[in-house]
């Protein structure tokens, strides 16, 4: 099983690359010499299946056969099998050649062999001995997960490849997962659990019709699937976990009461964690001096919060540190306190320490960083892989700016603050984390609440320009930007990470996107590391040539800045909805002095659009000399389903032709 | 910051043990934990004086490589002046199991008030990469409570096995800006240790180590600036500042570097002739392809075609086990070649070499470092940077560079990673320095010829004609040359999309020449939503759909890197945009950019007639390397291309006509 709770945003693994350098590298070590070999039965007769005629043209591989099978022991050890049987169709689909698979020392391999079977029929067979081993790049700064990587010989088109290897697991918590639906077709998918006398198990399928298993006496239960469609990734689509078919199994001991049938809910869940975690979190002397110093200026309950919530956020360094039971146990707060760091579950543990330390009580909460994994019907914690605090708010703390409260009516008022998150400040939520769930692990039990996604009015982009228009169509002007919520936390992601002198450089790179010639003439960012207030960013540029003259005519696009969206991303062909990372509003109001001698000749027509999950309307008026060109853009749900998108696709048609229209100005006879 | 260079120096020592054989270091070492005292005004320091606005600085390191025995001693002192700065506190240190470990490894953070914080936590060892019996690890460790305004400091030393010998070298340049930083080397001692010599490269000027009284060579270094990455410059590895030491046995003589490639070249020399010593199989293969009166470079031609028929093993993907199960056996001569009709690069060129010295050519190896990788630096006097070839052929007092082995690169083109580099002619008399000849931009054009339709809602759709040719053709085929039609289709179908604006859509209809050697010819339709914006009665209409990229990449007004093109290009389009019915030209831009001189040339010229307006658009990037102080001109040449290609002509619906 993966490890929970610790996994951060935007860090991904780049496998294919890694595993062509890696193999690379093998090759150039040298690998075993050439064997004629013999396949076994369940993979020569799979590969001698016929393909469906139905089969697209450009689908690069067919998984002809898929094979799980999970054998659990009385001591709740698993050894699980996995077979798989690919035939490459072109030569794009030469990589599921490459066997991926993570492996660590709870969850050793200790089998592995792979075979291909070229059209001359001469068998090729590699062994585990043959794969490259490596830490996973780009994951945590340390944990013992890793990945191996075995390369099949003549994994070329036409040639069927397939595999078979055995992992155990000795899981803390007794899950399995059955992950059947791919990219690529696959016709024939089985998976077979099977369990001591007596045990027992639930399951849920997710993305995907149920079907029942069938059983055996020796209480062994297989669910077999055919003709799986493919997934397709498509831009601006939910997580693949939240539209990819898989089947969660649960299995329950009948000695075990914390694993017996009743148990396995949320609530049970919770105390399992609550378990783990305890005397995590007891403070220290240092602690309680921090906690003192950083509150000795506060007056409320919510300035408490907001100093100590501020402090872990901006102090305590992302670091992860996960070696076995380490995926889910935090540190204990004197550790983390100590050394300034900690990954998600130790900046929540030493803020849970320090709120205690302040009077204030709260409950450790574990996440999913994607939307759409969750499911509330079926409690498992497999599904998560972050965790956030529920602080307990005094019932005299005012909750007007704290979007982030759920009023439970078993647990109360519960602010919710993600302290691994580096730019959200205390009140607002991370976008992912909106519109998802949480297990709060409360003392007498877990409980899953809903999170709220958060209204557009709380994630605001105001642009407000002032420009000139001269005769010869330069345009020159100032810009004021003001942000908070979703936006301000984007901004201050984007203007930290960078060196303070290379700032400038991401407004240059910003209004490059919009203008073909201009200079930026001067700029600065206000409130960037006060997380509390609206991060403003303020700018002068001219633009030469910018409005175009064409005879005694200037066309002026009065959309100088900024970009709604593209009707691309609805496209009909789509298969999953679109998701927005969250709801918002964002209006430009820009005024232009236009030149001496010429009047307005043309405007574009005002437009207003409401499709229900965005809205956007934009009009001119012209007073004197100043044209005035105001827009609003509003987003008001984050899924689009897909038998929404055509509503969506001619909303953003209508607001991608505003944003292109133009003025025209007319020099004047008189 | 260890990171890269360690990465480096892995994957070289990697290479050392099992390509080119290893030596000896004797005895071990120890390292020197004192800490450097503090300075108080480092504490104070609240960003970096020489280049303000970092998020971090090197404020001293040292680095000591003591080649006796087989160590080198990392001292890093750092100063983090943002939250972003705080990354520097995790400290990453490849090495190859077995040949190296890290040991001594010594830490601490000095908080800005003085106070400070030793390193106690743990030292994890990362598997970076195992296999074929070989572990890359990495010591991992993070330091603690790291915030802005602090220092951090760690030491470490990488002691190699001392059975083994490497040549080495100082990266002197990092990400970070450094302040202050000593360098230093203990050469190898004793009666029978090799001469050290050392050669810089990535500076202005050469860094001369000074030879200490101890007998160590040392160098110190201030205010190294750090390496800035930029689009279009050169590989970062080939800026980077470095000083590399090589060793020679003290039973060689010292040799110039004029000597040193003289030796080399009657080595090579002697090799190739050795290769080619098969003149009977050579002639009859002249014989076959080539007819006595054919004209000189006729031949020339029908022998590069034969040799390109050679199958070429350098461009297969094969694993081991699938080469042994082929039986391919190692080819000794031309003649094995030819027999077999297989072969690797070099010894398909040599092929080349031998038939076109048998039909009475003068034809010459030239190796070379392809300029994707590195530049040849024959100072350095390592004959192994050479790993790639050409051949020279002399004709009529012309010299022809060409690569066979070169797949899908017709006779006289070269790869561009292979001109305008600096190679090394074999000859008999003692070889030759020569430089291949610079990429011309006319050898790698993309002719686009569109023949549009414009609706009254704004909308283009119409036919487009890609024509790729010279390098952009050949460089295509060989991307291609595994994939299928419909893999072909996806990529040159993804590019041609990526220069539309959005809302653009092609689709291929047809393709042709993937196998040359003329044009790589893509046809397809295109349409694009909202291309032309109605502007009350009137309609814009933009004077090209293809936007040009490299615009983006120079909107900073200043850079610090050279402008690095991998080969130069033209463009050359052809838009004919047929208007709505009624609708006619009201006016043009009349102020159209255009460069017509100079290494950058660029024009865009509308014209109408009836109701069609026709666009002809073209643009000549001559060069492929521009020094930095360039930057300014090169930046506006591309703004006019933006600019001009931007461009918008006022259409007249018939309902303005009329009201006009």
């Amino acid at each position: 099983m993966s490890k929970l709770f610790c996994s951060r945003q935007h860090q991904r693994i780049k496998t294919r690359a890694f595993a062509s350098f890696l193999l690379g590298g093998a090759l150039l070590l040298g690998v075993p010499a050439a064997r004629s070999a013999d396949a076994p039965a369940w993979l020569t007769d799979a590969a001698k299946q016929a393909l469906p005629a139905s089969l697209p043209k450009d689908v690069v591989a067919v998984v002809l056969y898929s094979g799980q099978q999970t054998i659990v022991k009385t001591d709740g050890e698993t050894e699980t099998r996995y077979r798989e049987v690919d035939k490459i169709l072109r030569p794009e689909g030469k990589h599921y050649g490459t066997v991926a698979i993570y492996f660590s020392k709870m969850t050793p391999i200790t089998y592995l062999k792979a075979w291909s079977i070229p059209a001359d029929g001469k068998i090729y067979e590699v062994k585990a001995r043959d794969a490259a081993e490596t830490q996973i790049a780009g994951g945590e700064f340390y944990d013992d997960l890793k990945l191996k990587l075995l390369d099949i010989p003549a994994s070329d088109t036409g040639n069927v490849v397939g595999y078979e290897y055995v992992q155990k697991d000795r899981p803390f918590i007794f899950l399995d997962t059955w992950d059947f639906q791919r990219r690529i077709p696959v016709l024939r998918a089985v998976y077979t659990l099977q369990l001591p006398d007596g045990w027992k198990y639930d399951s849920d399928w997710v993305n995907y019709n149920q079907l029942s298993p069938q059983s055996s006496a020796s209480n062994e239960f297989t669910w077999q699937l055919n003709n799986i469609l493919p997934v397709t990734v498509e831009d601006d689509m939910p997580p693949w976990r939240a539209v990819a078919g898989r089947l969660d199994v649960k299995y329950f001991s009948p000695q075990n009461t914390l694993q017996s049938e009743q148990a396995g809910s949320w609530r049970d869940l919770g105390l399992w964690y609550s378990s783990l975690v305890a005397s995590r979190r007891d403070s220290t002397p240092e602690i309680q001096a921090e906690v003192a110093s950083l509150t000795a200026g506060a007056k409320t309950p919510l300035e408490k919060i907001q100093a100590i919530t501020s402090y872990v956020q901006r102090h305590i360094r992302y670091v992860a540190i996960e070696i076995g039971i380490g995926g889910f146990q935090p540190h204990t707060a004197g550790d983390v306190f100590k050394n300034q760091y900690g990954d998600c579950k130790d900046k929540v543990t030493l803020l849970a320490a320090m709120l205690k330390d302040a009077g204030i009580d709260s409950y450790y909460s574990l996440a999913q960083i994607d939307r759409g994994i969750i499911q509330p019907q079926f409690a498992s914690a497999g599904v998560f892989n972050h965790a956030i605090l529920a602080i307990r708010l005094p019932s005299d703390v005012p909750t007007t700016n704290l979007y982030a409260t759920v009023d439970d009516p078993k647990l109360g008022k519960l602010l919710f603050f993600d302290p691994t998150d580096e730019y959200t400040p205390v009140g607002y939520l991370p976008d992912t984390e909106q519109d998802n769930y949480v297990l709060v692990a409360a003392p007498d039990g877990g409980q899953l609440v809903h999170l709220p996604i958060l209204a557009a009015a709380t994630n605001r982009l105001m642009r407000i320009g002032q420009f000139t228009v001269t005769p010869a169509g330069n345009l020159t002007g100032n810009v004021r930007e003001i942000r908070w919520g979703g936006p301000a936390v984007e901004s201050r992601a984007e203007y930290l990470q960078v060196a303070p002198k290379d700032r400038a450089k991401l407004v240059d790179q910003f209004l490059g996107t919009f203008l073909d010639n201009f200079q930026l003439q001067s700029a600065s960012v206000g409130n960037l590391t006060q997380f509390d207030q609206s991060f403003t960013l303020d700018y002068t540029l001219a633009a030469p040539d910018y409005a175009k003259e064409v005879g005694d005519l200037i066309v002026l696009r009065p959309r100088v800045l900024g970009e709604k969206g593209s009707p691309d991303i609805a496209s009909s062909t789509r298969k999953y909805p679109v998701e927005f990372s969250e709801a918002t509003l964002q209006t430009d109001q820009f005024d232009f002095t236009l030149p001496a001698g010429y009047k307005v000749d043309d405007l574009p027509a005002p437009v207003k659009v409401d499709c229900g999950f965005i809205s956007y309307q934009s009009h001119f008026s012209v007073t004197g000399n100043v044209l005035h060109y105001a827009r609003s853009f509003q987003v008001n749900r984050v899924i689009v389903p897909v038998r929404d998108l055509a509503q969506l696709r001619s909303a953003l048609g209508a607001i991608a032709a505003d944003e292109r229209s133009s003025v025209i100005l007319k020099r004047s006879l008189n | 910051m260890p990171s890269s260079r360690f990465r480096f120096l892995m994957l070289a020592l990697l290479f050392c043990c099992l390509v080119l054989g290893t030596v000896f270091v004797p005895v071990g070492a120890t390292a020197d934990d004192q800490w450097l005292p503090v300075n108080p005004a480092d504490l104070a320091l609240k960003d970096n004086p020489a280049s303000p606005g970092s998020n971090a600085m090197i404020l001293y390191r040292q680095e000591h490589t003591d080649s006796s025995n087989a160590f080198f001693i990392e001292y890093y002192r750092i100063k983090i002046f943002t939250e972003a700065g705080k990354k520097w506190g995790d400290v990453e240190i490849p090495f190859l199991k077995g040949r190296a470990d890290i040991k001594d490894i010594r830490a601490r953070t000095i908080r800005p008030d003085g106070s400070i914080v030793p390193f106690s936590g743990q030292v994890f060892e990362k598997e970076i990469v195992k296999a074929g019996g070989i572990k890359i690890l990495e010591k991992t460790f993070t330091m603690p409570d790291v915030q802005p305004g602090c220092i951090i400091e760690y030491q470490y030393r990488v002691q190699y096995d001392t059975d083994y010998y490497w040549n080495t070298g100082w990266n002197i340049q990092e990400d970070l800006f450094t302040r202050d930083a000593d360098f230093s080397i203990r050469p190898p001692e004793g009666p029978d240790a090799p001469r050290i010599f050392s050669r810089s490269f990535g500076v202005r000027e050469q860094i001369k180590p000074v030879k200490q009284k101890n007998g160590d060579y040392a160098v110190e270094l201030h205010n190294i600036a750090g390496l800035t990455e930029e689009d279009y410059m050169l590989p970062k590895d080939m800026l980077r500042g470095r000083v590399e030491f090589f060793f020679k046995s003290p039973y060689d003589p010292p040799q110039t570097t004029a000597q040193y490639w003289k030796q080399q070249d009657k080595k090579i020399n002697s090799s190739v002739d050795n290769y080619l010593d098969k003149k009977s199989a050579l002639q009859e293969v002249v014989a076959q392809v080539t007819a006595p009166a054919d004209p000189p470079e006729v031949k020339l031609r029908k022998l590069y075609a034969r040799v390109q028929a050679i199958r070429n093993l350098s461009y297969e993907d094969q694993t081991t086990q699938e080469w042994k199960r082929e039986k391919l056996k190692t080819n000794n001569n031309v003649e094995d070649v030819l027999k077999r009709n297989y072969g690797y690069n070099r010894e398909i060129n040599d092929v080349f070499i031998g038939l076109a010295r048998a039909a009475g050519f003068e034809a010459n190896q030239v190796l070379l470092a392809p300029r994707d990788e590195r530049f040849f630096l024959p100072d350095l006097q390592d004959a192994s940077e050479l790993d790639d070839d050409i051949v020279r052929v002399k004709l009529s007092g012309q010299d022809f560079f060409l690569d066979p082995a070169a797949k899908f690169y017709p006779f006289g083109l070269l790869p561009w990673n292979e001109t305008g580099v600096s190679g090394f002619l074999i000859n008999k008399d003692g070889g030759d320095f020569i430089r291949t000849p610079s990429p011309k931009s006319s050898d790698a054009i993309i002719e686009r010829h569109a023949t549009l339709e414009l609706a009254t809602d704004g909308s283009l759709s119409g036919s487009v004609d890609v024509d790729f040719t010279g390098i952009r053709a050949s460089g295509a085929r060989q991307e291609e040359r595994t994939d299928d039609e419909t893999g072909q289709k996806k990529d040159m179908g993804d590019e041609i999309n990526s220069w539309l604006p959005r809302g653009g859509k092609f689709e291929i209809t047809k393709m042709s020449g993937w196998n040359g050697p003329g044009p790589l010819v893509i046809s397809g339709t295109l349409t694009i939503a909202g291309y032309a914006t109605p502007a009350g009665h009137r309609m814009l209409l933009p004077l090209t759909p293809f936007i040009a990229p490299e615009g983006s990449a120079f909107e900073p007004a200043t850079r610090v890197n050279a402008i690095y093109f991998s080969f130069p290009y033209q463009q050359h389009d052809v838009i004919s945009f047929k208007l709505p019915p009624g609708y006619t030209v009201e006016s043009l831009p009349q102020h159209l950019p255009g460069v017509t001189e100079g290494a950058i040339q660029y024009s865009i010229a509308p014209a109408a007639q009836g109701n069609t307006l026709e666009v002809k658009r073209r643009l000549d990037v001559q060069g492929f390397y521009y020094d930095v102080s360039l930057y300014g001109a090169i930046r506006q040449v591309f703004e006019m291309v933006k600019t001009g290609d931007d461009e918008q002509a006022v259409l007249q619906s018939p309902t303005s006509a009329h009201q006009n």
